[in-house]
């Protein structure tokens, strides 16, 4: 099921642009992120939550290799 | 030197100022001259500040006179792309809404090429506010490529590109957020190199993604790219983000055999979209290699689409969150194109954001995993295309901009998510004479290696010492 509408773009750019969104338009972005999120969902299914961001830091730290 | 001063590299242009066989004057002189000459042609300058540089190029030489060295830069003239601050002067960021804006503050990685004697030439011409692979502005001009005008310069630092490959100058400062080193690097056949997260200080660099910009240099060869990265790389008080690890000596390594190197050719994704041109000339820099002594072995790697999409969430969230004012009050302001980009960005849900952030350290091991416990580095193409024409990727108005940037950065956008480093070196010409190049990846902090290895391939081959042939 889709996550973002156009309905719910359309909504939020009233509040944050001031309404300034084509109903064309929306059902674009609306398209685009549902394909995001998708992707995210699958390659966040198996992140345990357990830490800040910050903690792409550290990795990048461990797996330097020296 | 070379007979042409401009066609040196910057190590030994720096060296022949130091032993007073060229003075800074001349050499800034000459920079000043081919800019002027070329800045209709390549549109290169957003600023040329000519009589500032020549003032510093005299104190320059005067010092010199004196037995005074500012550092290893010392009185080489350097432009860099127009959004790095310097306290009280003017950064236009390649846009209109701040085409006027001064800077309270010095930018870190700026700072220390000034404070190793390097002579601040101009701010040079980029995408607006750095979004967009191509080189076009509606604002400041559309950029040129200087192996062929009709065609791009790359972006988003393509002033950089196209100025340091038309011997205006040496070499000089890009960023990089989703290939914005890199395929300006490759388009116009330099060395570009995009620095693992953390390496290089982004105080007072403009932000576009707080957890994806990177700060890099573009130059004609690896060695002066090793100098300038040695200069800037290393911890940063006002960047919290700076790694701590001492900075390797990037120059020792250049020496180093490449013998029984493990070098990786991608068996899937980064081939899916090249053409057959720019695959046979990957493949005779590969041979290249194993000819000096690396080994060369195949590698599954990771579905890359995954991370490209991760990182096309965090891009627009941290756009659209650092332009929200801008974009609610003064849309009008930005190109369609720029504004299509970020306007995503304001629409995706915070707990999306959060999780693509959260899910890159798991992608990262990943990747880790799968590539580098086989080999050392992963070597791809640069740009997966011939370099397109300036005609055929002006997109107006969002239409097809989506797809245009996926070809372009193809394979150079998940390397930001990742937070990996990669060096981009040019490997040839296609038909129509225009620049190729391949990208080197590594693990984190193995800026070093990856310089030894581009080093080791452009002491076998003669792409980089190749000229332009441009005329004012």
């Amino acid at each position: 099921m889709a996550e973002v509408s156009k309905e719910r773009i359309l909504i939020d750019a009233k509040q944050i642009t001031g309404g300034k969104q084509t109903e064309e338009r929306a059902e674009e972005l609306a398209g685009m992120l549902n394909v995001l999120i998708e992707a995210l969902d699958k390659a966040a299914a198996d992140v345990p939550f357990e830490a800040e961001p910050a903690d792409m830091h550290t990795a990048l730290d461990q797996l330097a290799g020296d | 030197m070379s007979a042409n001063i401009l066609n040196a590299s910057l190590v030994d242009t720096a060296e022949a100022i130091r032993c007073k066989e060229l003075s800074s004057v001349e050499v800034v002189r000459a920079s000043i001259a081919r800019a002027e000459a070329l800045q209709p042609v390549l549109n290169c300058f957003i600023q040329l500040l000519a009589e500032e540089a020549l003032e510093e190029a005299e104190k320059c030489d005067a010092e010199l006179a004196r037995g005074e060295l500012r550092g290893p830069l010392h009185g080489v003239p350097m432009a860099h792309k127009d959004m790095y601050y310097r306290a009280g002067k003017r950064t236009t960021c390649g846009s209109k809404i701040r085409k006027d804006y001064i800077a309270d503050s010095d930018s870190t990685a700026l700072k220390r090429l000034l404070d190793a004697g390097s002579i601040y030439l101009g701010g040079l011409n980029m995408a607006e506010f750095a979004t967009g692979p191509t080189g076009h502005n509606a604002h400041w001009g559309d950029n040129h490529n200087p192996w062929n005008p009709d065609h791009i310069a790359g972006g988003s630092s393509s002033g950089t590109g196209s100025s340091v490959a038309a011997r205006i100058h040496y070499g000089g400062l890009g960023s990089d957020t989703g290939g914005s080193i890199r395929i300006p690097s490759s388009v116009n056949g330099l060395v570009g190199m995009k620095t693992t997260n953390g390496l290089v200080s982004r105080h007072g660099l403009m932000p576009l993604s707080f957890t994806m910009d990177t700060v890099g240099a573009l130059t004609r060869t690896v060695r002066d790219n090793a100098c300038l990265t040695a200069i800037m790389a290393g911890q940063d008080p006002l960047d919290a983000t700076t790694s701590s690890r001492p900075v390797p000596d990037y120059e020792a390594a250049l020496g180093q055999p490449i013998k029984g190197l493990r070098i990786g050719v991608p068996a899937n994704y980064y081939y899916e979209v090249t053409t057959p041109e720019i695959k046979e000339l990957q493949d005779a820099s590969i041979a290249i290699f194993r000819d000096l002594g690396a080994e060369i072995i195949e590698v599954e790697v990771p579905d890359m689409h995954v991370p490209t999409h991760m990182s096309n969430i965090v891009f627009p969230a941290e756009a659209a969150t650092i332009h929200g004012t801008w974009l609610r009050q003064r849309p009008e302001d930005y190109q369609d194109q720029v504004r299509s980009r970020y306007e995503i960005g304001l629409y995706i849900p915070a707990t999306k954001y959060l999780s693509a952030l959260e899910a890159r350290v798991n992608l990262l091991r990943a990747f880790s995993d799968m590539v580098f416990s086989k080999v050392d580095v992963l070597h791809t193409p640069g740009l997966s295309m011939a370099v397109p024409s300036l005609a055929d990727t002006d997109v107006a108005a969002g239409q097809g901009m989506p797809e245009m940037v996926a070809r372009l950065s193809w394979t150079t956008r998940s390397n930001n998510y990742l937070g990996i480093p990669a060096l981009a070196v040019p490997c040839g010409f296609t038909a129509d004479g225009l620049p190729a190049g391949f990208q080197l990846m590594g693990r984190p902090f193995s800026e070093a290696q990856l310089f030894q290895l581009g080093h080791a391939y452009q002491g076998a081959t003669e792409w980089h010492e190749r000229v332009p042939e441009i005329s004012a």
